[in-house]
């Protein structure tokens, strides 16, 4: 499976499960990276599922998690992200 | 305040030295008079919270609760102390619960409200629904972190709490300009120029035995033999300051016997062997020399607990470290001397006939000035 499951019940369970295009479990990667506060590893996990997303509302949920990462860090990507969710009209 | 709150009786504080009596023993023993004094006291004017050397670099950020109050003291990109309430304007939720340096921005734990370093709201993640990141009704201009007045002197950081004290420098314009020879750039001597001693007492006896040179001979005999009695002037300025100086003062010496530290650069001869030590009131007490300069900012932990925190500044960035510790050695030494003169005055503080104690016209002034002040504070603010 290549493209994420989007369950259309409950924003918990909308964006679980995400499968990467090469395989892997985004959803199992970014609760680990959480778990060791792994904060410049979430900023590419969330930004990897945001460009997964089949739907701008989970697009830009997880864009803005990247995004806050990267302000909390002062992480160059901040710009961009900030720069997808505005455009977005979202930020 | 409580309903049953009865207030102190300061006038008796108020007369000329020769006729006073020092702060009723409440001042020092019950809770609620502790409360009512750090409104009057330390909340509406300019009172030490901590030093710039605790947040060296741009981002460092150290949370400290001061009467209560959780504060954020942290050093922005630019460079600027600033203090902040230690609390997201969202839910108010503490926002930095231990010392850490900000690489970008302070992400509130709870729900990643995020601030900038001049406590600016920068983001406000989901405020509008899952992915949506803003919201009418949540406006981030007003919203920035409630930042506290602050003003950095001798790498002291005072803050007025209640917002309306007039501005520090002209509150303390007299003591600036008596120690305007002294305002240059000053060097913390780094780790091993602090340390903290923790007191079981009220922090008022702390600045009281700073005061005055009366107890010198009897508490640090060891200075006897150099600086006598005799070799120490009084300082008082009423409504002001108070403090102690020394015509006597020696330089700090390496092994080798010559000064180990470099002298503050454009002293005049006043101070070759001229050295002063002041309370800046309510809280920090700071000393003066030529070749080495020391800040104490009095943490008032609770009525009958007082954490010091010591730290020792130096003209130069580049004096010796050995030398730094012998310093800092030497000053414990008098330091921990004090100790049980300060315990002791809270202890005795708790004999219900003790009627605040009178003062000596020669030798207490210094500490008279200071009850007085504390009494004239307590009076504006019962009005």
């Amino acid at each position: 499976m290549n493209r994420p499951i989007a369950i259309t019940t409950g924003w918990h369970a909308k964006y679980r499960h995400i499968v990467a295009s090469d395989g892997r479990d985004l959803n199992t990667e970014i609760l680990a990276a959480h778990a060791e506060n792994n904060y410049f590893l979430l900023i590419d996990l969330y930004t990897e599922a945001a460009n997964l997303a089949d739907n701008q509302d989970a697009e830009c949920f997880f864009l803005t998690f990247a995004h806050v990462f990267a302000l909390e860090l002062g992480h160059p990507h901040q710009f961009k992200l900030q720069a997808r969710l505005k455009a977005y009209g979202r930020e | 305040m409580a309903k049953d709150f009865t207030p102190t009786d300061i006038v008796s504080v108020q007369r000329p030295v020769d006729k006073a009596n020092g702060l009723p023993n409440a001042h020092y023993t019950d809770p609620q008079v502790f409360s009512e004094e750090s409104e009057a006291v330390l909340k509406s004017t300019w009172a030490g919270l901590a030093v710039g050397a605790d947040v060296p670099i741009a981002g460092d950020a150290k949370p400290i609760s001061f009467l209560g109050i959780p504060l954020l003291l942290l050093r922005d990109r630019d460079g600027n102390i600033r203090v902040f309430e230690n609390i997201c304007r969202h839910r108010g939720m503490q926002l930095v619960s231990e010392a850490k340096n900000i690489e970008g921005s302070i992400r509130c734990p709870y729900h990643s409200w995020c601030y900038s370093t001049k406590g600016k709201l920068v983001s406000t993640p989901h405020v509008g629904g899952a992915g949506h990141n803003t919201h009418p009704s949540i406006v981030k201009e007003e919203l920035s972190l409630n930042e506290v007045r602050s003003k950095v002197w001798r790498d002291v950081v005072f803050i007025n709490i209640s917002g309306d004290a007039p501005d520090f420098t002209d509150v303390h314009a007299h003591l600036i300009n008596r120690w305007s020879e002294f305002d240059c750039q000053i060097f913390h001597g780094g780790a091993e120029s602090k340390f903290k001693l923790e007191l079981t007492a009220n922090y008022k006896l702390a600045v009281e035995n700073y005061c005055e040179s009366y107890h010198l001979p009897w508490i640090h005999p060891g200075l006897n033999s150099y600086s006598r009695l005799e070799d120490h002037y009084n300082i008082v300025k009423y409504g002001k300051y108070s403090g102690q100086g020394t015509l006597v003062y020696r330089q700090f010496r390496a092994e080798d016997g010559s000064p180990a530290f470099p002298d503050f650069p454009n002293l005049s001869e006043q101070w070759n062997e001229g050295a002063e030590y002041i309370t800046v009131y309510p809280n920090v007490l700071l000393g003066v020399q030529r070749d080495h300069a020391f800040a104490i900012v009095l943490e008032p932990k609770a009525y009958n607990k007082t954490v010091e925190h010591i730290h020792f500044y130096y003209a130069s960035d580049a004096t010796d470290s050995k030398s730094r510790s012998k310093n800092t050695q030497q000053w414990i030494e008098v330091f921990e001397e004090d100790i049980f003169v300060v315990q002791g005055m809270q202890s005795g503080r708790y004999a219900p006939t003790f009627d605040g104690g009178r003062f000596s016209p020669v030798m207490d002034e210094p500490t008279h000035c200071y009850h007085d002040w504390v009494a004239r504070k307590i009076s504006t603010y019962r009005g």
